[in-house]
């Protein structure tokens, strides 16, 4: 009998001391709070900023925290390739962060689950002036007549060069600056150019040749061409114009201008190992920290029919949640944020209210006034709920012909089929 | 008499139903006992493993979204994974890796148990050295690697040129091949560790006296390797063997962090390809299936391993 009841006892207390593990945390943590003081709220805030704008970001938390007694913002930024996979798992699962970075571009992926909160009636409460911000950026946000996300910024690619090659090579104008005039053919020559006359261990073209960096540049070019992506719910992208977009992507490689099985772009052209660089707007920020690096950034030059080149916005989005300070603490720092937007700029990135474009912080800025412009020529991509997914298709698809033997059309192909598969499996 | 043998008997009878009963509550009476101490581990087990085991077959039936409706479909996601090219081609590397790793692993290791239990000078370092990186995670193992055999700023390429051995690039992770050899060899630097300390144990227990009596017959290093270590071996041998494949079909963090899967999909193994579909494209149905047949593949591998192995200790 007493073995019995001490093995009962034993046991029991092992089970409730594992059950009180969990419940004996959170009580804690929410006794600590309230200690701390009575009203702060504490907001889990996730990002994508893995390209050098993450460290902008972080400065803009501290700097609102400092601001605000009451909110405390603890961010957490997650690699752009893992970021969807996270955050979608994590809303599904009631963990998601309080308010979080979501592109125009997937919020159709996000927002129909339901796990997204509606902020018309909280941006009453919190002080959110739709008015304020720019009119296409917020119609991006509406789903059924309701707001569903802050915008915070767009975004393009963009063309870096390296003044220094450029200026070797003789390719600068009298400003000092590089500009395209005679379309793809030139600028292919033009690198020939540089490979020719600038010493051996600069490449005369780098951007990554894996992940998603082949997409965003094939996207553009085919744009250029006036091809088209994702109709309705068919994958259209092997066209003659996707195609011709490809190879020519595939030609440089093979003409050494632009160096395979790339990963580091960005490091490649911030440490001077290249001439030429396509990147996103927010490697601004990343380069100028670059001591002796003397670079120009202009749009990406009209190499085909039409100036067009990939873009995207990022908006904030409350995952759903329970607390209604939580919710209105969230509104007031998205909107913050976007009110700071001469700040987020300085990684490259343009502010979402026009307030701010006009301001005296945002134009006095080396290169992003510029880039306001840019925006006129960004092909969006279409709104499908499919499109995260097609998208990796055409990243796994690009990589492989950019690196290895595959051809453009037998890439574009297999894309175009795994990217309707995709589509029907949605 | 005869009456009284009869009671005699029957208290004999009832003492003996007594006796049996109360050895049987005795019994009961530990098992219970056996069973209050195993319950904690037992409830745990069923809600962590069981339970996800039979749910992930169901869903396996399954097809929908995370969260949504999901709709029964029987067998068509094993269907599916009959004309699912990237599923051979995921399955067909995920076996590629078992059957290189598997040996490379347990013959290196075999020969650093062997150097160490040599007892030559600074073998304490050789042991601890041999056995730091275990200790790793696989992310800062990959980093480590990634900053090896990446192109244009690599160590590698870069020590390889300033020799004069290469002059343009190598991308040791960048064609198939070599991307496998890259991935190889970082599991290896890896886990070797782990089991040279599996058969040092085993070294370890081998008595002196059989080599002594070894030596008395004039026996050589490699008859003794041959027909004393070899054989004693055999035990952690198998263990070994058993662990390692298990841990190379359930490849996916090294070739995640290291390629990606690429070039292409070329290093993608299976447990990648279920992420994936799982998490990147939504299809926890079709996922689920994909990991049963992973499941059955290693249970018929460790098996048929399990009985020729054991079969030659018989």
């Amino acid at each position: 009998m007493r073995n019995y009841l001490l093995a009962l006892s034993v046991s029991l207390i092992v089970v409730i001391s594992l059950v009180g593990c969990g419940a004996e945390g959170e009580g804690e943590g929410s006794s600590a709070e309230e200690n701390e003081s009575a009203s702060q709220v504490d907001l889990n805030y996730w990002v994508p900023f893995s390209g050098g704008d993450g460290e902008y970001m972080e400065n803009l938390v501290g700097q609102f925290n400092d601001e605000h007694e009451d909110i405390e913002v603890s961010m957490l930024n997650i690699e752009w390739e893992e970021y969807y996979t996270k955050l979608r798992t994590a809303m599904n699962s009631q963990t998601g962060p309080d308010v979080a970075i979501a592109h125009a571009s997937r919020l159709i992926e996000l927002v129909p689950g339901g796990n997204v909160e509606a902020l018309d009636e909280l941006a009453g409460e919190a002080d959110v002036d739709w008015s304020e911000y720019s009119e296409n950026q917020i119609d991006a946000t509406i789903f059924d007549d309701a707001h569903y996300a802050v915008p915070l910024d767009a975004h393009a690619l963009i063309m870096y060069y390296n003044k220094a090659y450029l200026e070797e090579a003789g390719l600068l104008n009298e400003d000092g600056e590089y500009a395209l005039d005679g379309g793809i053919g030139q600028f292919i020559e033009d690198l020939k150019t540089i490979e020719e006359n600038v010493a051996d261990d600069v490449f005369p073209f780098v951007s990554n040749t894996n992940e998603v960096y082949p997409f965003w540049i094939w996207y553009t070019m085919n744009a250029q061409l006036g091809g088209s992506y994702i109709e309705g719910d068919e994958a259209v992208m092997n066209s003659p114009e996707g195609i011709e977009a490809l190879t020519t992507m595939k030609n440089m490689v093979e003409e050494d201008l632009w160096p395979k099985n790339v990963t580091n772009g960005y490091d490649l052209f911030r440490s001077g190992r290249a001439a030429f660089n396509f990147a996103g707007v927010w490697a601004t920020g990343n380069y100028e920290q670059e001591e002796g690096l003397e670079f120009g950034a202009s749009p990406i030059p009209q190499l085909f029919d039409d100036s067009k080149a990939w873009g995207d916005s990022h908006t904030l989005i409350l995952p759903s949640q329970d607390s209604e300070e939580q919710k209105k603490a969230a509104l007031i720092f998205a909107d913050w944020l976007a009110d700071n937007g001469a700040y987020w700029a300085q990684a490259g990135h343009v502010p979402s209210k026009p307030a701010i474009l006009e301001s005296e912080d945002y134009l006095e800025l080396d290169y992003r006034p510029g880039y306001a412009d840019v925006l006129a020529d960004v092909e969006y991509m279409p709104n499908h709920p499919a499109l995260g997914a097609v998208n990796d298709v055409m990243i796994q698809q690009f990589s492989q012909v950019l690196n290895s033997d595959m051809t453009p059309e037998e890439g574009l192909e297999t894309a175009e089929r795994n990217a309707q598969n995709a589509i029907e499996q949605n | 008499m005869q009456k009284l043998t009869d009671v005699e008997a029957n208290d004999i009878q009832k003492k003996e139903m007594r006796l049996s009963k109360i050895k049987k509550r005795e019994i009961w009476k530990t098992n219970l006992t056996a069973w209050l101490f195993l319950l904690p581990f037992v409830l745990l087990y069923l809600i962590f493993m069981v339970y996800p085991i039979v749910e992930g077959f169901i869903i396996s039936l399954t097809t929908g979204g995370f969260g949504g409706d999901r709709e029964f479909v029987g067998l068509s996601n094993y269907m599916t994974m009959l004309t699912d090219v990237y599923f051979w081609e995921a399955l067909w590397n995920t076996v590629l890796f078992v059957l290189i790793s598997t040996p490379s692993i347990v013959v290196l290791g075999l020969l650093m148990a062997l150097l160490v239990n040599m007892g030559l000078k600074g073998t304490t370092f050789i042991r601890a050295a041999f056995f730091v990186p275990y200790m790793l995670s696989i992310s800062v193992m990959a980093s480590i690697f990634v900053f090896i055999f990446q192109p244009y700023t690599g160590l590698l390429n870069e020590i390889l040129r300033s020799i004069g051995l290469i002059d343009g690039e190598i991308f040791w992770l960048g064609e198939t091949a070599l991307a496998w050899m890259s991935i190889l060899i970082a599991t290896l630097w890896w886990t070797v560790g782990f089991n040279m300390v599996l058969f040092l144990a085993g070294l370890q227990d081998i008595s002196e006296e059989w080599y002594e009596a070894a030596d008395m017959d004039g026996a050589n290093a490699w008859q003794k390797f041959w027909h004393i270590t070899l054989p004693s071996l055999r035990g952690v041998l198998t263990l070994v063997v058993i662990l390692q494949s298990v841990a190379s079909f359930k490849l996916f963090g090294q070739p995640w962090l290291m390629t990606g899967g690429g070039p292409g999909t070329s290093t993608r193994p299976l447990v990648q390809y279920i992420y994936e579909l799982g998490f990147r494209n939504w299809n926890p149905g079709y996922a689920s299936a994909v990991s049963y047949v992973l499941f059955l593949v290693m249970m018929i591998f460790a098996f048929i391993q399990y009985k020729l192995l054991i079969k030659k200790e018989d």
